[in-house]
């Protein structure tokens, strides 16, 4: 049952060859039928779950001693939002010019990107974590690299030396931890680790690193606006709605929850330097001249944000973080979304050459001042109950100057993606743009569908809090040693 | 043991301290993939020592069989667009290719 | 027992050094080479011939290979041009033996305070590298299988139209 999560994507990627030869059309619809099943079926595990048992508990199937997985509250909104991601990213990949003749080749990447994203979420033991991680980094190297321009090759060459040094420390911590513990999961793991010592503190050390570096954190954040930037649209809505926040701060949240346990020294770090990327993040973003460049800048403050939900340490300021993580992966998807269909309908993306789209691209226009009003936290949006929750777990767990921060970089927020509508968007429409058309529909119901659960998501918050995120609370009980 | 397994550890310290050395001064793209090919045998050594140490030699040894195949589809992968690198600038320094600004 | 292992150590980080120090390409990746055979050595030392066979096999052989292949298709620098480059190397690199060698001394030195920081645990396994593989990292079989076919993919995505341009 979890084995499909991984065995069909993965199955589908490897059948992308022969479908290429012998039915053209297939290698479009493949890519699509998987995703659509992977959201169906964690939305039937989810309904089972929640509506029929009552609540989900957490879960373990575990197929004997050979595939250790394991599905709970924390994987199921993991996998719901990698199977939106990945279908909004195949959707409006249909129409995006790319070459023909690689084009299953590309859809194949995204499947095996998708296959380590889910294999990781599903997967019990350190070290699998790391294959599947680095399945999704290495697919990740080729599709920036894809379509072979300078930058592209320069964006992806950033990631690929910042991301080999972070695996090297994730493996030698594993490797410590591994002789200390005489295991490499998650239950022998925080077994052995109980003692402390020298060598657990460094690998924890050793591992906090790698990930900051993964999820591109404010000292480690060098590669992620080059690498955001430089990929092909549709890529770029892969990256930075789903891979980078799986491969950085998924896992941050699941060791934290498994192994590490809130280590207040590494709790306070992880709480400092949230709140640096947040404020810095933010400010860095106002200056940027370029759509998708100010979008990075803005992933890197609203991954801080989830960090500081998690260093909060207690279940409301998880909750925050997981909601957090789930809202960022549906509006900044969305709003790469609508920097891809600009670019499209416009070949620009700088600001000085674009301006009063809205006339010319209304669908455009208004789904991208959704997801702009729910990354600032505007009520009744997603993004506000999220941040709220967050704000108000560092309050209550005594942690108040990062709650002022916190607020604040949220005005910041507001102020920069204010400007980035109005200088897009909003105002009279720059020269030579008076021949725009509204992108073709496959481009813009991506965006519909993703606004769409932000404004339910949003207004329904009561039911998602109670049924979705509450489960995830279940894990706190777990740690509780 | 625990002597070997020390020695073997300060091994793997000073391979990922020569690694990443060249990893950041280099100015060549090839010989940063070489620092990071060295920062990579001494992760095989840790997993190796590691297991050698506390006994679980056999499952030590599938985690470093598995580690060595992924290291070798990264170095593939990573040369493959050096490569394309080179092919488009005529170059390999890394002080030629860089046109975003952090 | 120690004396060995030291000297084996000594057989794989002197290679690496070099193979960080040499000027030119093709001598660092021979240096490389050269390291790996080292460590292969240690791990036969260790009694991990599986790991060691395949560090020789894949981790030296094939990766030499790769890389020779890739030096061998890059362009040779102009004389003047790389004597210069030559020097602008040495002069980065000079540090890299003292430190490494500093390092290495203080490390030993300090070596009685990480013995005790490693717990002893010491309980023997008796399953055999075949059991443990199809018997417990199923999972990393998948991830392998995985991992190789984004290689396939991406150097088939990588070079198609690179041989169509030209």
């Amino acid at each position: 049952m979890l084995l499909a999560y991984i065995l069909v994507p993965l199955l589908g990627a490897a059948i992308m060859p022969i479908l290429r030869k012998i039915w053209q059309k297939g290698t479009d619809s493949v890519p699509i039928l998987v995703t659509v099943y992977q959201i169906i079926i964690t939305g039937w595990i989810a309904y089972q779950g929640i509506v029929l048992n009552g609540s989900l508990n957490l879960e373990r199937w575990i197929l004997d001693q050979v595939l250790a997985l394991r599905l709970d509250g924390l994987s199921l909104v993991a996998l719901l939002a990698i199977g939106l991601v990945s279908f909004v990213t195949v959707l409006f990949s249909l129409r995006y010019p790319l070459d023909e003749d690689r084009r299953p080749g590309y859809y194949a990447l995204i499947l095996l990107a998708v296959t380590g994203m889910n294999g990781l979420v599903v997967a019990t033991d350190l070290f699998s974590m790391y294959v599947f991680l680095e399945i999704v980094s290495v697919a990740s190297f080729i599709l920036i690299a894809y379509q072979y321009d300078e930058f592209g090759m320069e964006g992806s060459f950033k990631y690929m030396m910042l991301s080999a040094v972070a695996t090297v420390f994730l493996l030698v911590a594993v490797a410590l931890l591994f002789a200390i513990t005489g295991g490499v999961s998650f239950g022998e793991l925080a077994q052995g680790v109980k003692t402390g010592g020298p060598v657990v503190f460094i690998s924890f050390a050793f591992i906090f690193f790698a990930l900051a570096l993964k999820s591109g954190m404010m000292p480690f954040h060098g590669w992620l606006p080059d690498a955001y930037t430089a990929s092909p649209a549709p890529v770029s809505i892969l990256l930075a709605g789903i891979v980078t926040k799986i491969a950085g701060v998924y896992t941050m949240i699941r060791l934290v929850l498994e192994v590490f346990g809130f280590n207040s020294v590494f709790m306070n770090l992880l709480l400092v330097v949230g709140a640096v990327s947040t404020v810095l993040g933010a400010f860095f973003a106002l200056g940027q001249k370029d759509f998708k460049r100010m979008l990075a800048y803005s992933s890197i403050s609203q991954i801080g944000y989830i960090m500081m939900g998690l260093a909060a340490g207690t279940p409301l300021g998880l909750i925050g973080a997981v909601f957090h993580f789930f809202n960022h992966a549906i509006f900044k998807s969305l709003l790469f979304l609508n920097s891809g269909a600009v670019e499209t309908a416009t070949g620009t993306r700088n600001f000085d050459e674009l301006g009063g789209l809205a006339e010319k691209m209304p669908v455009t226009g208004t789904t991208s001042v959704i997801g702009l009003l729910s990354t600032a936290g505007i009520p009744p949006l997603a993004g506000f109950w999220s941040k709220l929750v967050i704000i108000v777990a560092l309050w209550m767990a005594g942690f108040k100057f990062f709650a002022f921060i916190a607020v604040f970089a949220s005005i910041i927020t507001l102020a920069y993606l204010l400007l980035l509508q109005r200088n897009v968007f909003f105002g009279k429409i720059k020269q030579g743009l008076e021949g725009i058309r509204e992108v073709s529909p496959v481009v813009y119901w991506p965006a519909i569908i993703m606004a769409a659960i932000t404004v339910f998501s949003g207004i329904l918050f009561p039911l998602v809090y109670d049924k979705l995120l509450n489960p995830v609370n279940s894990l706190l009980g777990l740690l509780a040693k | 043991m625990n002597n070997i397994l020390v020695i073997d550890m300060i091994a793997v310290i000073l391979l990922l301290g020569i690694g990443l050395y060249t990893l950041i001064v280099s100015r060549n793209l090839l010989r940063m993939l070489i620092g990071f090919e060295i920062m990579a045998k001494g992760v095989t050594l840790a997993i190796v020592s590691a297991g050698a140490y506390n006994g679980k030699l056999a499952l030590s040894q599938t985690l470093a069989v598995t580690a060595i195949v992924v290291e070798v589809i990264f170095i593939a992968v990573a040369l493959a667009i050096v490569m394309l690198i080179q092919r488009k600038k005529g170059s390999l320094d890394v002080r030629k290719i860089t046109n975003l600004k952090g | 027992m120690e004396l060995h292992m030291v000297l084996l150590i000594a057989v794989t980080l002197i290679p690496m050094i070099i193979a960080a120090f040499a000027a030119e390409l093709i001598k660092s990746v021979i240096a490389l080479l050269v390291g790996s055979v080292g460590l292969t050595l240690v791990l036969f030392n260790l009694n991990a011939p599986i790991a060691g066979i395949f560090e020789l096999s894949v981790g030296a052989g094939l990766i030499a290979v790769l890389f020779i292949l890739s030096v061998s298709l890059t362009r040779p620098l102009a004389k003047e041009e790389s004597a210069e480059r030559k020097r602008q190397h040495y002069r980065r690199f000079y540090v890299l033996p003292i430190i490494i060698l500093f390092l290495g001394l203080i490390l030993y030195l300090n070596k009685d305070f990480w013995i005790n920081a490693f717990p002893f645990t010491g309980a023997q396994e008796s399953a055999s590298f075949g059991e443990v593989l199809w018997g417990r990292r199923g999972l990393d079989l998948i991830g392998q299988i995985g991992i190789i076919l984004v290689g396939v993919f991406g150097v088939i995505v990588l070079f198609r139209r690179g041989k169509m341009n030209e």
